[in-house]
């Protein structure tokens, strides 16, 4: 049980001044910035936000590979292999597509063990490493052909000996903690660099939201009459055209200058749901006591807006600009796919996902990294979100 | 209360996603499920299945189950088709056909007049046939004249001289103009039908498309599949096993594949890439064949930096062809040459085979020789190259192959480069206009001769978007179309061999062409022009 | 206030001219027609195409027969389905997407909205959150991973639903989760959103004080304040998925008329892009004209005139 001393005490008068200083000098944004502190989620998804960029202006360094390294013969490997050990301390690892890769015990690709002999009929590949004079034969038939059903899928057999069906260990790919695409390039390091598109990106989309949308939607609400019908109007237009005819027009009249067009196409036509949601809430505002209170103050219009009518909708503003990120992210994609943004070998996110797609089947992984990274950013994004509509929401504020 | 209603909705419309239902059964599609044949077009549906007007595979792989030409070519060999038998006069410039007694699908009698009206048709610009400049390359009389506007219908060297003779007139003896009748374009068309709907649309209407091949049109949803039954007055009826093919328009080539596996098609025209290496090597029901065509890049050669021929040949050289057929998958070949594999000489080698020799190396063995040439030309490991722009159209396995040679040019060369991708209309215009440095190109025969390739880099021909410009091979191709043989084919070697020392493109590869067919359907052909043909076809379950 | 919607109504109809007008002429500025192919079509048979199509007629005038046949409903005929006039294509397609299109209206107002409430009155609580998270995945994972996935693992692993089309009523619990998911979760969080923020208005804490039952709370006076940004969203959205989505279309196979969407406008078939921009405006500005009907129907104080008393 603590005593009543601890709840209770003489404060110093040094204290009580600095108390009273802090609370006069609060401004609303210091304020919003004391209360986000106490919010423990969004203090997670700004510690996520953080790392996010951490990991995509930073991660490069440490890695030997560029987004654009390639290496042919390590195509296809996953982040977890199964290696056999077909020698003394001579492991192998056995891709989708039957290349042969020699790797170490701990999960490094060594090389790729060419094959010498495919026998398609029979499902029979053989391997030969000529510096260590060492032949592994490969026989895959057993799920393959009628009649032969068994418990594994394949053997391997080196140089005449036992044939291995089990593997030895299952390790972490150490080469490509990610796996590696279909042209032998890094899995982690192109989610790195596509980290870096795809955060322009949402911050990009963002702030169209709020300079472009939010604030068109406020005057547009605000003002009323036939101001509110033009500006909603020219609204309807935008939304309404093909965004594929819009974009190539883009295309056609300014070239592909890599990712400022991109920043343009995305910016010029990423604003009107949040345009359209902040007139709503402003139209309903307009009405209300402290709006008019303000007025009959004679506070100007954009201060009215930017003071009053923009904070108080401030819930509706949050939710949508984190909603609207990843929609963004995958528009970046759908662009660069018709050609404008930034060209391969560069990619972001969503190109990533999307080229992943159709190796769905087989190579899962490759979806999956891309996916998790757009995942975690998201969930820290709306956790921040979150506690940002609670610290700038006027209505929560106290003294 | 409200919350609980709200959760068991919730849970309710879970549960409908994961209650098991019954799958759409085969049985409830058709009831003689053991003779139909379930295939899958891999397309959004043709854009017609007019004989005429078609230009694309996906029409053509229906056109030739539902129609039949003058020949039938299954696997490179010529088999006699609606023409019993066809002869050639000593100067090699008339044919004759004489047709067979045989029927249209309505029961009325086929006759050499329709044969007639349905070319005469094919390359009148009132028809405004995608493919009316093919018959530039027919050498009929006058029909190039026609296709171009400028002659008239009754000049042309067509004529039925009576109900069962089909007379043809050509401009020079043409190898392979009974082979290019078999082609889809030179297919019989029902006079009648045709004057029934406008724009072709007879063609996808029951009702209206009267047909004389093995199948005829049962059924046709737009944007979802067709149906063919058998035709009972096909000539050789007796040969036709399947009852029915029912065809869908599925263009999700993965969806495509997860139906396929479940066992709800028999027959795939393609699958996603990322299966093709698997499938190759474990799959029995995965065809590869090769397709008339060749994968290169363009060098334009207007611009300065592609005058120099040392240059043109270091680029291609330091491409590892071996490298990006075995990452691109489905059997593509390295090329060797411009002219691919397929044609046969008229000593009945393989063209491209023969070629090869003075072709370039499929491998990375040319890199050394790479590096040489470049340092001869002013630029040792690509110093002082300008930086240039790689442009392609935009597409899956276009930027593949490009992402692989731009690395073979950086990492064995030292010449970077940038990749720029355009949508389809875009690009052409880009290349067109010749507003590039290095781009994309491919390009696909439909007919059999090596002519058809080399024809394209004559210096003023539409799609010889390199510019290239030498009149020594201009002379050769045009020597060549002229006669027939040997002369003909010592003329097309002639010229290979020019252009693979001027490289005005870098060949990539050769196209393949794709199928996955289960072990249920047997006897399936196509023809080396990549039509599909049901005609002998049955399935075994 | 009639006045003010019957004006609004007029000018709906104006804002479907003006975007039938303002594509009419990008498309037209765009390079390539729908005549552009590998093998350039020879100029002959170019000018025999155009002619057909009426193409070669200066473009003011081939704006203006299209307007005047747009008056009649008559949109033309299709250039990539040869013979098929666009009203045909249109009609064969949309039953498709509508159906599926309306089924996921009717998930998302039945499901978005009434998550969203319980998650803002049982926020920071386990459901919250569960909701929540649920909601962030809906909206970052892409529908094209959802859908490819379903058809992966119900069609193909598990074999419960049929791999594509609409042949059973089961084949449309996919596509309409894949197309209604970003949605619902948008839904969702606005609702909830929109609902913890009302609940801390005055007059709530009043009528609560007051002793009025929970629901009668929620349902009479907090939902309706709460509803307007859902309102606004929910306004374009069942426009856009009443039309149809590309990549849902393409994937499960139907054949619907979203994918002349980005078909048309790849294969530069204009007269089908101009089909079905102008029923995507026609569906697009009634909605939103019924949101702002709506706005005046829940919340009276709305004023849409420029001066406020």
């Amino acid at each position: 049980m603590p005593s009543e001393a601890d709840y209770f005490g003489f404060v110093s008068k040094e204290e009580s001044q600095n108390l009273e200083t802090l609370e006069k000098s609060l401004t609303y944004w210091q304020d919003a910035w004391r209360r986000l502190k106490k919010h423990k989620l969004a203090m997670a998804g700004l510690a996520g936000v953080i790392s996010t960029i951490l990991f995509a202006v930073l991660g490069p360094f440490f890695s030997r590979f560029s987004y654009s390294d390639q290496i042919l013969d390590y195509a296809r490997t996953p982040p977890r292999l199964d290696i056999y050990e077909v020698a003394d301390d001579y492991y192998v690892f056995l891709t989708k597509d039957y290349n042969l890769l020699r790797v170490s015990e701990k999960g490094e690709i060594l090389e790729r063990i060419f094959d010498t002999n495919k026998d398609l009929e029979r499902k029979a590949y053989t391997y030969f490493d000529a510096r260590r004079g060492l032949e592994i034969e490969l026989d895959f038939s057993y799920n393959l052909l009628p009649g032969k059903e068994a418990d594994y899928n394949f053997t391997l057999v080196a140089n005449g000996g036992d044939p291995i069906t089990e593997a030895t260990k299952t390790v972490f790919n150490r080469t490509y903690p990610f796996g590696s695409d279909s042209i032998g390039r890094s899995i982690l390091v192109r989610v790195m660099y596509g980290a870096r598109i795809s955060l322009i990106v949402a911050f990009v989309a963002s702030l169209a939201n709020l300079l472009i949308g939010a604030v068109y939607g406020s005057i547009a609400g605000y003002e009323g009459g036939r101001t509110d019908i033009l500006m909603m109007r020219f609204v309807d237009i935008l939304n309404s055209i093909p965004l594929l005819i819009y974009v190539i027009l883009i295309m056609v009249l300014v070239g592909n200058r890599g990712l400022w067009t991109m920043i343009i196409a995305l910016g010029s036509v990423y604003w009107v749901t949040m345009a359209r949601l902040v007139r709503g809430q402003v139209l309903s505002l307009k009405g209300q006591e402290f709006v008019l209170a303000a007025r009959a103050l004679g506070v100007k219009k954009r201060s009215i807006i930017s003071r009053h009518l923009i904070p108080n909708t401030i819930g509706p503003i949050i939710i949508s600009m984190t909603m609207m990120i990843p929609r963004a992210i995958f528009t970046e994609a759908f662009l660069s796919f018709i050609g404008l943004g930034v060209s391969a070998p560069m990619a972001s996110w969503g190109t990533l996902t999307e080229d992943a797609l159709s190796a769905l089947l087989s190579f899962p992984y490759q979806l999956f990294f891309p996916s998790m990274a757009i995942a975690i950013t998201m969930l820290s994004f709306n956790f921040l979100g979150d506690g940002l509509r609670d610290a700038l929401d006027p209505r929560l504020r106290k003294g | 209360m409200k919350r609980r209603k709200l959760i068991s909705l919730v849970l309710v419309l879970l549960g409908v996603t994961t209650i098991v239902s019954g799958k759409g059964d085969r049985d409830d599609r058709d009831s003689d499920f053991a003779s139909t044949l379930y295939w899958n077009l891999s397309s959004s549906g043709p854009k017609t299945i007019d004989p005429a007007l078609n230009g694309a595979t996906d029409g053509g792989d229906v056109i030739s189950n539902l129609y039949e030409g003058l020949v039938r070519e299954q696997a490179g060999v010529v088999k006699p088709g609606i023409a019993e038998s066809w002869e050639i006069s000593d100067d090699g410039k008339t044919v004759t056909f004489k047709l067979r007694d045989s029927l249209w699908s309505d029961g009325s009698r086929l006759t050499a007049h329709d044969f007639e009206y349905s070319w005469k048709r094919a390359m009148d610009p009132a028809t405004a046939s995608e493919y009316s400049w093919i018959w530039e390359y027919t050498n009929v009389v006058g029909a190039q004249n026609v296709a171009e506007g400028k002659g008239s219908l009754e000049d042309v060297g067509i004529k039925a001289l009576d109900d069962y003779t089909l007379q043809v007139e050509l401009s020079n003896p043409t190898s392979y103009f009974i082979s290019l009748v078999a082609f889809y374009h030179f297919m019989p068309v029902k006079q009648s039908s045709v004057e029934a709907g406008p724009d072709g649309i007879w063609a996808s209407d029951p009702e209206l498309a009267i047909s004389n091949g093995p199948f005829k049109l049962a059924e046709y949803t737009i944007g979802e599949g067709l149906r063919m039954e058998k035709n009972p007055n096909y000539w050789k009826a007796d040969n036709v096993k399947l009852s029915a093919i029912e065809v869908a328009f599925i263009d999700d080539l993965t969806t495509a594949y997860t139906a396929y596996q479940a066992g709800e098609f028999d027959f795939l025209n393609d699958v996603p890439p990322s299966e093709i290496p698997r499938l190759t090597a474990e799959n029995p029901e995965f065809y590869i064949f090769p397709l008339l065509g060749t994968y290169y890049y363009s060098f334009n050669l207007d611009l300065d930096m592609w005058k120099d021929e040392r240059v043109r040949r270091a680029l291609t050289l330091a491409i590892d062809r071996e490298k990006i057929c075995e990452i691109v998958g489905g059997g593509k070949i390295p090329a060797a040459g411009f002219v691919p594999v397929g044609f046969i000489d008229h000593q009945g080698n393989d063209f491209a085979e023969t070629a090869a020799s003075s072709g370039i190396p499929t491998d990375g063995s040319g890199i050394e020789e790479a590096k040489r040439l470049l340092a001869e030309a002013g630029y040792p490991n690509g110093e002082g190259f300008p930086k240039f722009t790689i442009i392609y159209n935009t597409s899956e396995n276009h930027q593949l192959v490009a992402e692989v040679v731009q690395e073979m040019w950086k990492t064995n060369l030292g010449i970077e480069t940038d990749l720029i991708n355009q949508e389809w209309a875009v690009f052409q215009d880009t290349r067109k206009q010749g507003e590039y440095e290095v781009c994309r190109g491919g390009w696909l025969t439909d007919f059999m001769d090596p002519m058809g390739l080399l024809a394209i880099f004559q210096v003023d021909n539409d799609y010889n978007d390199s510019h290239y410009n030498n009149s020594t091979f201009d002379e050769l191709v045009s020597y060549a179309n002229k006669t027939v043989g040997a002369e003909h084919f010592e003329a097309l070697y002639e010229a290979e061999k020019i252009l693979m020392t001027d490289l005005p493109i870098a060949p990539v590869y050769y196209y393949t062409e794709i199928y996955l067919s289960s072990p249920q359907v047997k006897n399936w052909t196509r023809s080396v022009l990549s039509a599909l043909d049901f005609s002998g076809a049955y399935l075994e379950r | 206030m009639r006045n003010y919607f019957f004006r609004r109504f007029i000018q709906s109809l104006f804002t479907i001219f003006l975007i039938a007008t303002v594509t009419f002429f990008m498309m037209r500025s765009i390079p390539g027609g729908p005549f552009t192919r590998e093998r350039p079509v020879p100029d002959e048979i170019m000018r025999a195409l155009n002619a057909k199509y009426n193409l070669d007629a200066p473009l003011i005038v081939q704006y203006f027969d299209y307007m005047k046949s747009l008056l009649t409903f008559n949109l033309g005929p299709s250039f990539s389905r040869v013979g098929v006039s666009v009203n045909k294509l249109i009609g064969l397609g949309f039953p498709a997407t509508a159906k599926i299109g309306f089924l996921a209206v009717l998930l998302i107002i039945l499901v978005g909205i009434p998550v969203g409430i319980v998650s803002a009155l049982k926020q920071n609580r386990p459901v919250d959150y569960f909701v929540m998270f649920m909601a962030t995945l809906g909206v970052t994972i892409p529908n094209f991973v959802i859908a490819t996935l379903y058809i992966y693992l119900f069609a193909g692993k598990l074999g419960w639903v049929p791999s594509f089309g609409l042949r059973t009523p089961w084949a449309y619990i996919g596509p309409i989760l894949a197309l209604s998911g970003y949605s619902l979760s948008f839904v969702a969080r606005l609702t909830r959103s929109s609902m913890l923020e009302v609940l801390r208005q005055d007059y709530i804490r009043t009528a609560r004080a007051n002793g009025l039952k929970e629901l009668s709370v929620i349902g009479k006076h907090a939902m309706r304040n709460a509803l307007i940004p859902v309102i606004t969203y929910l306004g374009p959205t069942i426009a856009l998925l009443m039309t149809g989505s590309f990549v849902i279309e393409r994937i499960f196979a139907i054949p619907g008329i979203g994918r002349y969407f980005v078909e048309s406008v790849s294969s530069r078939d204009y007269t089908v892009i101009m089909g079905v921009t102008v029923l995507y405006a026609s569906f697009y500005v009634l909605m939103i004209y019924l949101v702002d009907v709506l706005y005046a129907m829940i919340d009276p104080r709305i004023r849409f005139d420029k001066e406020i008393p």
